[in-house]
């Protein structure tokens, strides 16, 4: 049974990254579910709290298609912080007072905010009883949410979405030759900080150098001012670098458009290691799960909570084993930097 | 003698010739007759094997016209398709985007394209009437027939691919499918000139010879030999009327007796004498038969048993190309187990089977017959085959491998009995010639044959064949073996003691010449032929076919120069010369696979091991008599030369573990090299023993 739904998922996500039809797909099975689950009557609904940090995603929206798609009933009820972190805990103490039978959380930021890390000694400030799965969070050992990516013991389960830095070093590489990176980041996310680490680390190794390019944090603010990204762009284009690395980055991800407008003036290659980075418009590649899929691969993990009865602390960290390496080549032809064919054989075009 | 010897019947006159000046004369004419009419036999079978080459080549360069025909469009075809997909790929890239000048790393893509495709000469890519935008390949030349596809984007073509088919590949392609036709045309040629030997025998060899024994009775005086009843048309007319007279001669002389007696009781004395002395001369002058006791002269046939022999011989060897490849596609790896072992197992335990049942079926033989033998062998050799092509794994196919082992051995010692009953005291070496030229023939028939058949109906398929042989095999004996008693049992199994075994290892003679020469040669034969090769091939990417091709030149090479080495063993007189000599030729030839990668190194080594065992094998046999005078002489040659035999194919069994072992340390061509290196550092060891300590070319034979 198990094993049959899986693959079902697999080829689901197989589908979403290899070719483009999604869009068509989804909207038929949502037709269709939809009418099914409205038959179902309101009190034989699972309640599902769906918290997010910036707005509804591609990842929200493969959650809920997955549901929907395997005509599972539930109602969904949708709270998003705005990408504000104290607004955190009034919904912890929403969630506490409403218990949903799950609880979906969006990223780093959020999961910490209702979960706490791993060995917090103090935990009245966070969720316990309630089942909570986490998705989109780059690195959840790094950011001290898990000990470790195997079974928690807790009523938690989850999913890491980050290709590992070494595929992606390595699809740098098969674009063009490369001796330096500049990474541009938050000093604020944890997530962001741990990746530009590990692949500073990996660089080292293959005698490419790293250069770190934090983007600066006004005293007592939380968060990097949109305005500075422009400077940091500017102080990159001394690195001269062979890309920019942009790991997955809340921040950066939002002000994507700022990023990659002060970027193209001086030709400068993005390398995107989250589908929120990748901006076409300015973007060179992106090597990343694609959200939809993270979303259904979250859908899965729901499904065997609720449906079976699945214990989520007995279920370990996954990760996608398909990742999408995206090119855009409109960025290629503003660059003048075009990909090499045989890179392009296993690629996606934005 | 022969005239006054045939017209007793007529006149009872004494002989007139003096016996020696006319058994000189006749004794040189017969000679020059048997010359003739071995000439004769010689140049029927060329000018008929000869004529049967050239039709069957002919009507094989005919169907080679359809084939061109249709692997043309299949190129072609093949190459569209891949034009196709090249032309997807960069569509994909233009569609996006990226301009058709701008194509990054178009020489890796497209070398990456054409890799692994040895029809495809060159690939290009342009827009239709223009030079090349990007190419990767030879030189487009005249001739080379091209294959374009357009890279369409968003409806129209932007540019094109072009593919250049390389005519040469097509040759190749031919010359392949007509080297393996040729080879079929050969098997074929093999087996016709078997079944001409086989029919030339039953219809001419045997009634000719037979008259010609019979009458050779006659002349020295014995006529009381009755023909046999020959096949229709084979003679059967000459023996009626000889029988006939041979009949009518010995109731004419039984009367004739009477009438004397009586004639006797009724003459005087005088008249009686005169009588008694004219019958003395008839008696003199010729053995007339009883006429109630008819004594028929019936002789073993060497020819009768060899195409049996061919037919079973031909079964095993057909399995050489594949035999390792099929092991490995049913074995399931075991954990703890080598791989390369445990595929080297069913060739170990079929030799080991061999070397278990050669004694016990040669102790059968002495005690229930040759015949009885021969047709109980078959049982398990069929069964062998067929078990293994049915064989569900890799461990009842063990089982199957040695039930064919068991079957092989018999066949082999019953043939090799037949042939010591039937040959004449002294002609033995001739006989055992015509013996190993049906192994021969099998030798280098089977594996090209095999491979052929195991590319178009599969290893399974072909062992059905192999099984299909041995039976017609078995109806060949039990048709041509039919009662003909075993009359001059040779003795084929001694019993063999461990004291005498012992006592045989302890001369250093005896141990140098199995240790070095004889036990490192079987090493080579199962060890890299049987087992290395084989699987050395397949990974180099060589189809059944050509693996049977290459195998084969062994037993080409064997076929075509033992002749000439034991003519030249005859005039050196320095039998472990040779012996040497061939050692190293097999050995340093192994090393050829360190100076090419390729299957022509493969090829080379087995060439070479074919001329270093036609050189060695051979002479080694000569030389047990000469090293082992004391053993001999207690024990018997047969005894001796039983464990000479014994040890040697040890050397069998454990090649296939050794080659296993040395694959696992230094894979294959280190495999190979390192069996080269043993056999050659042997025959190196050898070579100084015989210059030496032991000084065996000095024939001055063994002290223990």
């Amino acid at each position: 049974m198990t094993l049959w739904r899986r693959r079902t998922l697999l080829q689901t996500a197989a589908g979403a990254l290899t070719g483009g039809t999604l869009a068509g797909g989804t909207g038929f099975a949502g037709r269709a579910a939809a009418a099914e689950t409205e038959q179902v009557a309101a009190a034989h609904r699972f309640r599902i709290w769906m918290v997010t940090f910036r707005g509804w995603t591609a990842t929200d929206q493969g959650f809920k298609s997955y549901l929907e798609r395997r005509r599972i009933p539930v109602e969904l009820v949708h709270r998003d912080v705005d990408g504000k972190r104290e607004r955190l805990a009034e919904i912890v103490a929403e969630i506490r007072a409403q218990r949903p039978d799950l609880v979906y959380s969006w990223g780093t930021t959020v999961t910490l905010g209702l979960l706490g890390r791993h060995d917090d000694a103090d935990r009245s400030a966070y969720l316990n009883e309630v089942p909570v799965i986490f998705l989109n969070v780059t690195d959840p050992v790094a950011s001290r949410i898990v000990p470790n990516l195997a079974p928690t013991g807790r009523n938690i389960a989850g999913s890491t979405f980050v290709a590992p830095v070494s595929a992606q070093l390595q699809a740098m590489r098969g674009y063009r030759p490369v001796t330096r990176i500049a990474a541009i980041f938050n000093p604020k996310e944890s997530n962001a900080v741990g990746m530009v680490r590990d692949m500073a680390a990996l660089a080292e190794t293959q005698g490419v150098t790293l250069v770190s390019h934090p983007v600066p944090v006004e005293e007592g603010a939380t968060r990097p001012a949109s305005a500075s990204i422009a400077e940091v762009v500017e102080g990159i284009k001394a690195d001269r670098a062979e890309f920019v690395y942009v790991p997955p980055d809340s921040f950066l991800s939002s002000h994507s458009d700022d990023l990659v407008a002060a970027a193209i003036p001086f030709k400068l290659p993005i390398f995107a290691a989250a589908e929120g980075a990748f901006d076409a418009a300015g973007t060179l590649m992106g090597l990343f799960a694609r959200y939809f899929n993270i979303g259904q691969l979250g859908g899965y993990q729901a499904e065997r909570i609720l449906l079976e009865g699945a214990a989520p602390g007995t279920m370990a960290i996954e990760s996608l084993q398909r990742y999408s390496l995206v090119i855009s080549m409109n960025t290629a032809r503003k660059l003048d930097l075009y990909p090499p064919v045989l890179l392009c054989r296993n690629a996606e075009f934005a | 003698m022969t005239t006054p010897a045939t017209t007793i019947p007529a006149t009872t006159q004494t002989p007139t010739l003096p016996p020696a000046a006319a058994a000189g004369a006749d004794d040189l004419a017969r000679r020059s007759l048997a010359r003739r009419s071995r000439y004769f036999q010689v140049t029927f079978f060329v000018v008929v094997v000869a004529l049967l080459l050239a039709a069957a080549a002919a009507a094989a360069y005919t169907m080679l016209a359809p084939f061109d025909r249709e692997l043309t469009p299949a190129l072609e075809e093949k190459a569209e398709a891949l034009g196709r997909s090249i032309a997807g790929q960069l569509g994909r890239l233009l569609e996006a985007g990226n301009p058709l000048d701008r194509l990054e790393g178009m020489t890796p893509f497209l070398a990456d394209a054409i890799q692994d495709k040895p029809d495809i000469l060159y690939v290009e890519i342009g827009i239709a009437e223009g030079r090349p935008l990007y190419r990767v390949g030879q030189v487009a030349e005249a001739g080379i027939d091209r294959v374009r596809v357009p890279i369409m984007v968003a409806g129209t073509t932007a540019a094109q691919v072009e593919l250049g088919i390389d005519p040469a590949y097509l040759t190749t392609q031919k010359l392949a499918v007509g080297v393996d036709l040729l080879i079929v045309l050969l098997v074929a040629a093999i087996a016709a000139f078997e079944l001409l030997l086989l029919a030339g025998t039953l219809l001419l060899v045997r009634p000719l010879g037979t008259i010609d024994a019979v009458l050779e009775q006659a002349a020295q005086g014995d006529l009381s030999f009755r023909l046999p009843m020959f096949p229709q048309g084979g003679g059967r007319r000459v023996a009626k009327a000889w029988n006939t007279l041979v009949r009518s001669l010995a109731e004419t002389w039984q009367s004739l007796r009477i009438e004397a007696a009586m004639v006797r009781r009724t003459l005087g004395d005088d008249a009686a004498a005169r009588l008694d002395v004219r019958l003395t001369a008839v008696t003199a002058a010729a053995r007339l038969g009883d006429p109630d006791q008819p004594k028929t002269f019936n002789r073993l046939f060497l020819h009768a048993v060899r195409a049996p022999v061919f037919l079973f011989m031909l079964a095993e060897e057909m399995s050489r190309s594949f035999l390792p490849l099929y092991v490995r596609s049913l074995y399931r790896p075991v954990e703890g187990w080598s791989d390369s072992f445990v595929i080297g197992l069913p060739i170990t335990l079929f030799m080991l089977a061999i070397v278990v049942t050669t004694p016990i079926a040669g102790r059968l033989a002495d005690r229930y017959g040759l015949r009885r033998v021969f047709i109980l062998g078959v049982a398990p050799l069929v069964i062998g085959y067929l078990g293994t092509a049915l064989a569900s794994g890799f461990w009842d196919l063990l089982v199957w491998r040695m039930f064919s082992g068991v079957g092989y051995a018999a066949l082999y010692i019953a043939g090799q009995g037949y042939i010591a009953d039937s040959s004449e005291p002294g002609k033995r070496t001739r006989s055992m010639a015509l013996f190993m030229g049906a192994v021969f023939a099998a030798v280098v028939a089977g594996p090209a044959l095999g491979g052929i058949l195991a590319d178009q109906i599969g290893p399974r398929g072909t062992f059905a064949v192999s099984a299909a042989s041995a039976l017609a095999s078995l109806m060949l004996m039990l048709w041509l073996l039919a009662d003909q008693p075993r009359e001059r049992p040779a003795e084929i199994s001694p019993r063999l003691r461990l004291r005498d075994v012992a006592g045989l290892l302890a001369n250093p003679g005896f141990a140098g010449l199995t240790f070095l020469a004889a036990v490192p040669g079987k090493i080579a034969l199962a060890g890299f032929l049987f087992y290395l090769a084989p699987l050395y091939l397949a990974k180099l990417g060589s189809s059944s076919s050509e693996t049977g091709r290459i195998l084969m030149v062994y037993g080409a090479a064997t076929l075509l120069l033992t002749p000439l080495v034991a003519q030249l063993s005859d005039r050196l007189r320095m039998p472990a010369v040779l012996v040497a000599c061939g050692g190293l030729i097999s050995g340093l030839g192994m090393l050829a696979v360190q100076l090419r990668a390729d299957s022509g190194g493969v090829l080379l080594a087995v060439l070479f091991l074919g001329i270093g065992h036609a050189a060695s094998i051979a002479p080694q046999l000569a030389l047990v008599p000469g090293l082992c005078r004391t053993q001999i002489s207690a024990l018997g040659t047969t005894t001796v030369l039983a464990v000479y035999r014994l040890i040697e194919r040890m050397g069998s069994v454990i090649g296939p573990m050794l080659a296993a072992a040395l694959v696992d340390a230094w894979g294959f061509r280190g495999a190979v090299t390192g069996i080269g290196v043993l056999t050659a550092t042997s025959a190196m060891v050898f070579a100084i023993l015989v210059l030496g300590p032991i000084g065996l070319n000095r024939k001055a034979g063994g002290s223990p």
